[in-house]
Formats: structure tokens, C-alpha cells, sequence
């Protein structure tokens, strides 16, 4: 029997069981895949930690977790941690090491992490308008690629921020802004997110807001008391729940800006001394807030991931075995039960090496086809990793 | 044989004139930075001190006053883009408290005042609930420049601004600030010696902008809400009345810009004579911020003891 005519017959045989085949395939995949896939998945989650870290020099925030702190100001992963004052925040600016860059994220549009920072965070992330332009004053945004891609979002459409908790009436009033540009991909968290200034997220915090004129007459059923020139209001001044042109003049701040919240601060220094002043200014004792390396905070949680990888991975093979072993039982019993039709084989010529030859291009046909998909599904995950981790993370 | 000496000399030193005009020309254009500053003095400051190696942006129309003019969102993108943005602080230019502006290039310019800002007074304050403290909308005095020591505050303000950004340029900076320095110590001098004859005698001004200019000089000033170029109808007639009367002995009138001849008329009519103290906010139609501050100092020279 010639090659061809075994190859042929092997492929008759598999496409006329096909769902047996199909399975056999998918466990040789499958066994294949799982521990391959968690290598690429992890090795390439490590580059990309690591390398929005190497971008992000060092950050200050509050005292806490250091690992929770990075994953929260380079993931915006929603942390329950402690608010770094905005005194904080100018101290660092005034100490001059270098560039610090705020970061408030606490608030969400849908699923989407609100980002409230300074223009300087693009500039850092090295994060282009793609399309439209660049926020100009409060209420404006511009979204990451993705999420405009997933809500199709464009310049002059809307977003709405997403109040905590429905239930407190009393809370964070939603805040629609403007959208005004998408930024260009840069696979990363900041695909996902909408970017404001800090003002405006302290505008959906409700530190600041806009309401009518009260010394308008038409506001007159808004005051409760008025003595000399101290007006009081009652909770029917209308507030403005988004910023436009006509009523951007009228939001303003209350209180001491000195208390506002931030999450963190991403500090740029000018230079080695700069940097090294500010890791011995936040290390002593006496410091109220923390300085962490972010590359030294994702290098302590891929050795953990590294660690969890070789159990899993042990897990993996003894898997893997088991389904090999299986799918080994299963090709012993097809040939079994395939005798009759080896025995007519032998009648109408062909010898014992080619039905040995016969059975091994069917299991080859099984096993280069389950290799295949594998490795196939392992590019594709190579390709994704560094998408899927911010969400999954999320 | 002595022209045709002085002729090559010439020709030499204008070829070489020419030839560092063109260097200065092509490194300015190649470097293309940028100081985009929110009224004039601060501008003409960065263009003191920077003007050999940056373009100063300022965007406010010279019809408007800077204090209250509202940029566009175009602007507002020329502004982001600029290597430096100098605001005056003291709440001047209100656009700029609203709008998202890079912190790292920003620079308030009058947060080094040892001396503290002035609130501007007779506004609504209020105040949404019972916990909520009590606050005004209105703004900080904010024509800070017009007390010469704060100008020169903001001049060096501009100058470490400058030095951080530029290194290769900290020398040059330095040596326009010591001369800019020296120009307006001199007219603070100058000043100073005009307003002597004011000292002592209330004086009132057409529009609240002269807070730091009083307290600089030792003066006694109070304010109507008048525009040079309105007319003065028997309202504000009244009002100026209330005012002299609250104010007796007062025999002076401070313009922001040059009044209706009319007007001067009317105020000479009560008694009051018209003299033009421009605080320059915008840039002006002849001369620079000095020129301006000496024609305020010699307006103030010529008035009659």
C-alpha cells in the first residue's frame, strides 16, 4: 500500500468518527496547551509588570501595602486603602526632586476606572490623542482605546460616573462628562480607563460643584437664611450635574484644598541624587507616607506567581498524564474493536508493518493536530496576555 | 584711505551683526520653546528674561482684560503645549482654576509674597447647609504687580522657573533678571516718591484694582465700578457722592485707562481732579510694562500738591 493510500485510509477512518476524533484532539490540546499557555501567560504578565513599572520610577502614598499601593496607582485595581492628602502631594512637588504626578483613582464609569491626574501622565506614559484632543477644563475626559472601542465612545459624546453605592442618597453625585479625545493603544490599564483632571474627580468626590446663583431672584426658593452678606442655602439649590460652558463659571471648591484625596503620586526624579534624597526622605521613621519602588513591588508578586506556577504546573503534568493515558486506552480499544477491518486489510494484500503503519498515521494525524491547536492557542495567548492581564486584575 | 578702512570695518561688523542675528534665529527656531504667561506683565518678564531663547504666548485679545478673558479650547490646547505656563495666582485669570493645565510646567507666580494676599471686600458670602462653612465666590485681590516689589517677586519666580528649565540658559537668566531688577527698582523708587503727596488724603479709584498698589505705597483708596469710557449719568453721580462724603477731603481720581474727556469735566466739577494709573494688564499700545509705570509715575508727578 502506497503512503498516500495509508494516509487516506487514516483519514477516512477519523472523519468517520468524527466526534471521537474531535475529542481526542482537544485532550492532546488541551494537555499541551494548559501548562504551555500558563508559562506564556505568566512570562509575558512578568514583562509587562515589569515594564509599566520601569516606566512608573517611584511612588508615594499612603502608608500600607506596597504591592496593594502599585497594583492601584499602575492597574488602578480598586483598593480599599487609605487617601493621601493633597498637602502631602505639594510637599512632594516642593521638595523639587523632580516631576510628581497625581493620581486619584477611586471612581468608576461602569466597570472603568476613573483616573484623575495631571496632563503630565500622558506625557509620562507617552500617551497620544488619537482621535479628537486633549482634556481642556473641568468635566472633560478622554478613554483609553479600548473602552472606546467597547462602548463606542467618540469625541462629544458623554460618560457618566458611577455613583458608590445607589442606596446612599446622600453620596457621590454622578458627574457626566465630556468626552473629548480617544487616546491611542498602549496595551496597558490606561486602554481601559477614563482619564479627568484631578479638579474634576474631586468635582464626582463632591468637593466641589456648581449650583445656581444665589443671589439670583429666580433662587430665591433655594435660601433658607440670609444675614448681611452670608447666604444660606436648603438642599433645593439646584446643582449642576455636568459641566458645561454656561455654568463652568459658577463650581467651586469648599473647604481646605490642603485635606483632598489622592491615591498616590508617580514622582519622576530629575536625577540618581534626586532620587535617592526622596527614597531617604520617605524611609524614616517620622514619614507619614511611603515611598515604594514599583519594579521592586512587581518583582516581590511575579516570585509569588512563579511560586504558585510550579505547583500548578505540577498539577498540569500529572493532568496531562492522565489524559494522555486516556487517550492512549482509547486508540487501544478503537483497534480492538477495529479487527474485522484489519483482518480484511491482510486478506486483500497489505502486510503487518503497513496495518502497524495504518495505526500509527492515525494516532500521528491525532497527536500533530492536538499539537497544532495547541501551539496555535498558545500564540493567540502570547498575543493577548498583555490585554487580558489588566482586566483580569480588575 | 581712512573711509575705505572705516567702509571694510563696517561692512565686516554689519556682516557679522547680521550673521549672529541669523545664529540667534535659527537656534531660537530649532529649539521652539515656548513660556505661555496669563497677562502681560508676566509676559513681558519671561520676555526679559527669556526672550533670546523662547516665544512668550499670550493669547488674551488686546481689547480684553486678561483677568477675566476666557480662553477657547484651542487656546487652551496652545497653552498645554507650552514648555512653561506662568500664572500671577491670587485667583487671577479664573479660567485657569477650571481648566486642566500640566502641574510640572505650571508656575504660580506670586506664592512666594512674604506679604499676604488681599481679599476683595463688600461680596456675597454664603454658605449650602448647617455644616457647610461660610464662603464667597469673589476673588483675591489679584493685581499684584502693581506693588513693584511683588512684580520683582514675580520677576524672579519667572527666573527660577526659567533656570529649572533651561540649565544651559541660567546664566543669561540671571543677568536679564539683575537688570530687569534694577529697572523696577527704580521705578518703585520713583513711585514711591510720587505717591508721597497722596499719603495722608483719601483718594478714590474708578475700579477695585489697586489693593497692593495701596498697601505698597501707604495710600488710602476706595473704589466705585466705573469704566473710563462710561458715561456718568446722575446714578453714578450719586454713587461718587456717597463715596467723597465717606471720604472727605478727597481731591484725587485714579483711572484704570484714559477717561471720555467729559468725564474729567464732571469729576473737575466736584472737585476731583482725573489722573491715569494703568495697571497694564494687557499689553499696551505703545511702549513696554516700564514705559507704562513711568507714565503712572509722571501722571502722579504732575499733579498739583
Amino acid at each position: 500500500m502506497s503512503p498516500g493510500g495509508i494516509a487516506f485510509l487514516s483519514w477516512k477512518y477519523l472523519s468517520y468518527r468524527p466526534l471521537r476524533t474531535l475529542t481526542l484532539v482537544a485532550a492532546v490540546a488541551l494537555t499541551i496547551y494548559l501548562p504551555l499557555a500558563l508559562q506564556v501567560f505568566i512570562s509575558e504578565s512578568t514583562r509587562v509588570l515589569r515594564e509599566r513599572a520601569r516606566s512608573t520610577p517611584l511612588l508615594v502614598g499612603p502608608k500600607g501595602s506596597s504591592i496593594d499601593l502599585t497594583l492601584n496607582s499602575l492597574y488602578f485595581t480598586p483598593q480599599e486603602l487609605p487617601s493621601l492628602n493633597y498637602a502631602a502631594f505639594l510637599k512632594l512637588s516642593g521638595q523639587h526632586f523632580g516631576s510628581a504626578i497625581p493620581l486619584h483613582v477611586r471612581f468608576r464609569a461602569g466597570n472603568a476606572p476613573i483616573i484623575g491626574t495631571s496632563l503630565d501622565y500622558f506625557r509620562q506614559r507617552e500617551l497620544d490623542v488619537a482621535e479628537g484632543r486633549m482634556i481642556t477644563r473641568l468635566g472633560d475626559c478622554v478613554v483609553g482605546a479600548r473602552l472606546a472601542a467597547e462602548k463606542k465612545l467618540k469625541p462629544g459624546d458623554k460618560i457618566t460616573s458611577s455613583p458608590e453605592n445607589v442606596f446612599d442618597l446622600a453620596g457621590v453625585y454622578p458627574l457626566r462628562m465630556r468626552v473629548t479625545g480617544v487616546l491611542a493603544p498602549n496595551h496597558s490599564a490606561d486602554d481601559n480607563a477614563v482619564f479627568v483632571d484631578l479638579k474634576t474627580a474631586w468635582v464626582i468626590e463632591g468637593l466641589a460643584h456648581g449650583h445656581q446663583d444665589l443671589v439670583k431672584p429666580e433662587a430665591a426658593g433655594a435660601i433658607r437664611k440670609r444675614e448681611g452678606d452670608l447666604i444660606q442655602a436648603n438642599a433645593s439649590v439646584v446643582e449642576f450635574n455636568e459641566v458645561t460652558e454656561a455654568n463652568l463659571d459658577s463650581f467651586h471648591f469648599h473647604g481646605d484644598p490642603a485635606t483632598y484625596p489622592l491615591s498616590s503620586a508617580i514622582l519622576v526624579p530629575d536625577s540618581d541624587k534626586a532620587r535617592a534624597l526622596a527614597l531617604g526622605e520617605y524611609q524614616g521613621e517620622s514619614a507619614t507616607e511611603q515611598i515604594v519602588i514599583p519594579l521592586e513591588a512587581v518583582t516581590a508578586l511575579t516570585e509569588t506567581l512563579f511560586a504558585t506556577r510550579r505547583l500548578v504546573l505540577a498539577a498540569f503534568l500529572l493532568l496531562g498524564a492522565a489524559a494522555l493515558g486516556l487517550a492512549a486506552l482509547v486508540f487501544l480499544l478503537s483497534f480492538r474493536l477495529r479487527e474485522r477491518e484489519m483482518r480484511t486489510y491482510v486478506k486483500i494484500g497489505a502486510t503487518d508493518f503497513t496495518i502497524r503503519i495504518l495505526k500509527f498515521t492515525e494516532v500521528a494525524i491525532v497527536l500533530v493536530a492536538g499539537i497544532v491547536l495547541s501551539l496555535g492557542a498558545v500564540v493567540v495567548t502570547r498575543s493577548l496576555a498583555a490585554d487580558l492581564l489588566p482586566k483580569l486584575l480588575n | 584711505m581712512k573711509s575705505r578702512c572705516a567702509l571694510v570695518l563696517g561692512l565686516g561688523l554689519s556682516l557679522l551683526v547680521s550673521c549672529g542675528a541669523k545664529k540667534k534665529q535659527t537656534r531660537h527656531e530649532q529649539a521652539g520653546h515656548t513660556i505661555a504667561a496669563v497677562n502681560y506683565p508676566l509676559a513681558y518678564f519671561a520676555e526679559r528674561l527669556a526672550g533670546d531663547f523662547a516665544t512668550i504666548v499670550f493669547e488674551a485679545p488686546a481689547d480684553e482684560d486678561p483677568a477675566f478673558w476666557k480662553p477657547t479650547d484651542e487656546q487652551i490646547a496652545r497653552i498645554q503645549e507650552a514648555d512653561l505656563i506662568l500664572l500671577n495666582g491670587a485667583t487671577y485669570a479664573k479660567w485657569a482654576a477650571t481648566t486642566s493645565l500640566p502641574l510640572a510646567s505650571t508656575v504660580d507666580t506670586s506664592s512666594s509674597f512674604r506679604s499676604p494676599l488681599l481679599e476683595v471686600k463688600g461680596t456675597v458670602r454664603h454658605a449650602h447647609g448647617k455644616k457647610d462653612t461660610e464662603h464667597s465666590h469673589a476673588r483675591t485681590a489679584f493685581t499684584t504687580w502693581l506693588d513693584l516689589k511683588q512684580a520683582a517677586a514675580q520677576a524672579r519666580a519667572v527666573a527660577d522657573a526659567l533656570r529649572k528649565n533651561w540649565p544651559d540658559q541660567a546664566d543669561a537668566v540671571m543677568m536679564n533678571l539683575a537688570y530687569l531688577h534694577t529697572d523696577l527698582a527704580k521705578i518703585d523708587s520713583r513711585m514711591r516718591a510720587a505717591t508721597a503727596k497722596l499719603k495722608g488724603v483719601p483718594v478714590i479709584a474708578s475700579h477695585p484694582v489697586y489693593q497692593y498698589w495701596e498697601r505698597a505705597y501707604g495710600l488710602k483708596i476706595s473704589s466705585l465700578l466705573w469704566e473710563p469710557e462710561m458715561d456718568l449719568n446722575q446714578d453714578a453721580m450719586t454713587d461718587l457722592k456717597k463715596l467723597m462724603d465717606a471720604n472727605p477731603g478727597a481731591r484725587h481720581f485714579i483711572w484704570e485707562g484714559d477717561p471720555l474727556p467729559e468725564n474729567i469735566e464732571k469729576l473737575k466739577a466736584v472737585g476731583l481732579t482725573s489722573v491715569v494709573i494703568s495697571p497694564c494688564a494687557n499689553r499696551p499700545a505703545d511702549g513696554d510694562f516700564l514705559t507704562v509705570m513711568q507714565r503712572n509715575s509722571a501722571a502722579l508727578e504732575s499733579l498739583p500738591n
